[in-house]
């Protein structure tokens, strides 16, 4: 019962959404009551918020969620050290924070091949080698970021800026449900169960995608991507920004570039940023799979992702018979088509 | 029989015969025309339209200026059976015929049956109809022996054997030949005309290896085929190049072909038999009726004039949402039916689909340089609008990617259109031995054909199976890869479906992928 009670002032809390008073608060030792005493709300509006919190609790039963207020052990440490941290997390899927270190990887929801190639390149590295992602479930790059490190068998994290409950995008139901299923990741939301995505919700959504790690990446993002807001956070919040260096006369690369300018470590490859963690990069296993001749000439020329007809030319083969080793490639799992006629190997 | 009237006057009354168009069929009509004495007046009963009513005036003319008497009496045409609707003006010639044999200006000479159609100018030339081969079997079929046609007409009138066709030029020169005073010697048979532009080599097309493979594919397995890619690509570049490649029409289809184009008008003066494909490429900001046919004045739409070729639809999914619902029952069935008044009329349309599109409403999702500036909800609307049945009767889906520039520059000449077109004719007369109980491609089995023509080896089903699972297909896809898996057989002149020939099909059914839903995984 105590405990209940406990969790909805913190629901109440979280409400008011003064994080930086509550910290502070919190921070000095005073209780869930005296914080929300301290806030000095009308007795009205206490009450309105009072029974929201009561109801929040109620559906966060119904459906599953864990609600982690900041008092809590399992807080991410890293993100109650920011000066306005959610008062509450509501999470869905595993706490996997607690079991690993952890990037942050963001980008443009509108990425060129490049930015999802450089993506998918450095995220493959790191959760191959024990690092999580974080980011923040958007199209694009964070769409990438996420899904390449549920593939490569790693741990990630997806912030949403909607209610916890709330598939968004809807395109990315399936990755939600990977997540979820995976038991490798989770979602977390500070906002309130059923909130819609206001456009408001995203920026400010940001500063938690920044502030649960100590690096932020920065993929591809042009000037005025909300990617180079989570950088701003990050710089204030004292954390790290890497970027990943781009053409000059490309759009989505001259906010990554902009940041290197200004200090931003250049990143162009996992190992870059194992450095970091003090991780000793695993060196690649090279699989020997069980190739016949043909297939080895394929598999040997994709030693990156490359066009369809790049490899046909580099190959020989006639096309037909090209057709067949790939197909045969692709039964085996050892290497996957993207959209564009571009064949890679599949990691892992 | 109505027909074997050899058009003699019977006191006053005179019976020819003719015919008309019902959709692209020839349909017999009798015009009887009676003179009696009363005021003078011209009347045409019978259904007419508005053509029929105004070819009085030219036929008047047409008699005077030919220097014979227009009888100054009740003249009473009839076209039977009246609930054919009579269009257009090719009754003239034969209602002005009628006229004079009914006042006994002429006195037939000839002993058989004959048919006559025609339009009149003023002066009483004679000029060319519509349909006048569609009329010609017909009145192979009747047994109706003679063909008086326009001499325009003549050499395609006689494209079919058993039917004496003459070429007129004149009311005269009819109406002397039929009164004996004057020989004619028959017309002989047209020649075969070129209906597509001549478009390119597939030489010209550098590297799209697979993008050419799977069109030499689908031209010899008549598959309809869908190719996806950002602007610039090649993609209209390939489509103008199928016609190249495409196997020759079998004497049948060139006969339907050719009525089909004669009906609407739109073979080139002299006429002739069709003997290439054909390749519509409509714009598509066509309308309904342009692409399926007009339903009052019923006429060939582009499905129709693409029958036994090729209709190209570039940039599918901007034609509109009801043009492209409305290619759906075509594509089931082959034909097109348009109900009428009195009973339906049908237009042959079985084309084989070939589709152009941009992967995005942007045009660059999946490029290598650009960015794609779609929204998810574009992207899932983009393709909702041509996913669903038609993509259901898509067998082969292909992504056409944008070339380097450099690349473009380097690369060698490829393989021309000649030799392309020599492997699919010989994987067609591979496939002859099937060409039996209404059999015409691959593309076109119905389950109960593919059951027939596509028994695998245990071995295959099994890879097949494998395939189907590892790429999450759905089962209407199963007949699909079976489709074109037998076209690749058949290329290599193969009669089992092997391994190989699956492995590579399952290449060019891109939409059925998993990888393609998810833009980004
Ligand atoms: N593979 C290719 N080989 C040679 N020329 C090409 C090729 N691909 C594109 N082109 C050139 O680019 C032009 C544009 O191609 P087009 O067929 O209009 O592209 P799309 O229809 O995909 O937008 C072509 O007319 C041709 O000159
Ligand atoms: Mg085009
Ligand atoms: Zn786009």
């Amino acid at each position: 019962m105590g405990e209940e009670v406990f969790i909805i002032d913190w629901i109440q809390l979280n409400l008011t959404g003064r994080y930086r008073a509550i910290k502070e608060l919190f921070s000095r030792g005073l209780s869930t009551e005296e914080i929300i005493s301290f806030l000095g709300l009308e007795k009205e509006k206490l009450l309105a918020l009072r029974k929201r919190a009561e109801q929040e609790y109620k559906r966060s039963l119904d459906l599953g969620i864990d609600l982690i207020p900041i008092s809590s052990d399992e807080y991410p440490i890293l993100l109650k050290n920011i000066s306005d941290p959610p008062a509450l997390l509501y999470v869905l899927g595993e706490k996997v924070w607690l079991k690993d270190n952890f990037i942050s990887v963001v980008g443009t929801r509108r990425p060129t091949r490049y930015g999802i190639n450089a993506t998918r390149i450095i995220v493959s590295r790191l959760v191959e080698n024990g690092i999580g992602i974080v980011s923040g479930f958007a199209y694009g790059i964070d769409t990438v970021a996420h899904t390449e490190a549920l593939h490569g068998g790693g741990y990630t994290i997806g912030v949403l800026g909607t209610g916890i409950d709330v598939v968004y995008p809807k395109v990315n139901r399936g990755l939600r449900k990977d997540i979820l299923e995976s038991k490798r990741g989770c979602l977390i939301s500070e906002f309130p169960i059923g909130d819609k995505p206001e456009s408001w919700h995203f920026p400010r959504r940001n500063r938690i995608i920044s502030g649960l790690t100590q690096i932020t990446l920065v993929v591809e993002a042009s000037l005025k991507s909300g990617a180079m807001i989570t950088a701003g956070y990050a710089l204030e919040q004292g954390r790290e920004v890497f970027a990943v260096p781009g053409n000059i006369d490309s759009e989505n690369s001259q906010g990554t570039n902009q940041l290197i300018k200004e200090g931003a470590k250049i990143i162009t490859s996992g190992d870059d940023i194992l450095e970091e963690f003090n991780v000793i990069p695993k060196l690649t296993t090279i699989r020997l799979p069980e190739l016949n001749e043909e297939e080895a000439i394929i598999w040997n020329i994709l030693n990156e992702p490359r066009l369809e007809d790049d490899i046909l030319n580099i190959s020989g083969f006639d096309v037909s018979r090209f057709n067949i080793i790939i197909t045969r490639l692709e039964l085996k799992g050892l290497i996957e088509r993207l959209p564009g006629r571009m064949l890679k190997r599949k990691d892992g | 029989m109505p027909f074997s009237w050899k058009g003699i006057p019977i006191g006053m009354l005179a019976k020819v015969l003719s015919a008309t168009l019902l959709g692209i069929e020839g349909a017999l009509v009798d015009v009887e025309v009676d003179i009696s004495n009363g005021l003078p007046s011209f009347t045409i009963v019978g259904l007419p339209d508005q053509a029929v009513q105004e070819s009085r005036e030219r036929i008047r003319s047409a008699i005077k200026n030919s220097e014979f008497n227009f009888p100054v009496k009740r003249i009473t045409v009839n076209l039977a059976p009246a609930d054919i609707k009579k269009e257009g003006p090719a009754f003239d010639l034969p209602i002005a015929i009628g006229i004079l044999m009914a006042s006994e200006c002429i006195v037939s000479q000839l002993d058989s049956s004959f048919l006559i159609v025609g339009e009149l100018s003023l002066d009483g030339s004679i000029r060319p109809v519509n349909g006048i081969i569609s009329m010609a079997i017909m009145s192979r079929e009747l047994g109706i022996p003679i063909m008086f046609v326009p001499y325009e007409n003549s050499s395609e009138a006689a494209l079919i054997p058993g039917v004496k066709v003459y070429g007129i030029r004149h009311l005269t020169e009819i109406v002397q030949f039929l009164n004996g005073n004057i020989s004619l010697s028959p017309a002989g048979p047209a020649k075969s005309i070129r209906i597509n532009e001549v478009s390119g080599d597939f030489s010209e097309i550098k590297g799209q290896e697979s993008a050419k493979r799977a069109l030499e594919i689908a031209a010899c397995g008549f598959h309809n085929i869908i190719m996806v890619g950002p602007p610039g690509s090649g993609k209209t570049m390939l489509a103008q190049r199928l016609p190249t490649i495409l196997p020759p029409l079998t004497e049948e289809e060139a006969l339907e072909v050719t009525k089909i184009y004669s009906s609407a008008g739109l073979l080139p003066k002299g006429g002739g038999i069709i003997e290439e494909r054909p390749f519509r490429s409509p714009h598509h900001s066509i309308s309904l009726a342009g692409m399926v046919g007009g339903t009052s004045n019923p006429r060939p739409g582009e499905i129709s004039l693409a029958h036994n070729g090729v209709l190209f639809l570039d940039e599918f999914p901007e034609f509109r949402r009801d043009v492209l619902e409305a290619l759906r029952q075509p594509m089931e069935d082959g034909t097109l039916v348009i109900s009428r008044a009195h009973g339906s009329i049908r237009f042959p349309a079985r084309f084989m689909l070939v589709a152009s599109m941009n992967p995005c409403p942007c045009g660059y999702l999946g490029d290598t340089k650009k960015p794609c500036t779609c929204s998810p909800y574009q992207i899932e609307r983009y393709f909702s609008k041509i996913s669903g049945p038609i993509l259901d009767r898509i067998d082969i889906q292909i992504e056409v990617p944008r070339l380097e520039t450099d690349t473009l520059i380097k690369s060698n000449l490829g393989e021309t259109s000649e030799s392309i077109r020599m492997r699919i004719k010989k994987a067609r007369e591979f496939q002859s031995y099937r060409f039996k109980d209404g059999f015409r491609a691959n593309g076109l089995m119905e389950p109960r054909e593919i059951k027939e023509h596509c028994k695998l080896t245990p071995s295959v089903q099994g890879l097949l199976r494998e395939i189907i699972d590892k790429f999450h297909l759905s089962a209407r896809s199963y007949d699909k890869l079976l489709k074109v898996a037998r076209t690749i057989a058949d290329l290599s002149e193969s009669e089992l479906i092997r391994e190989e020939d699956v492995l590579e099909a399952i290449q060019y059914r891109v939409l059925d992928r998993k990888y393609w839903e998810k833009k980004f995984s």
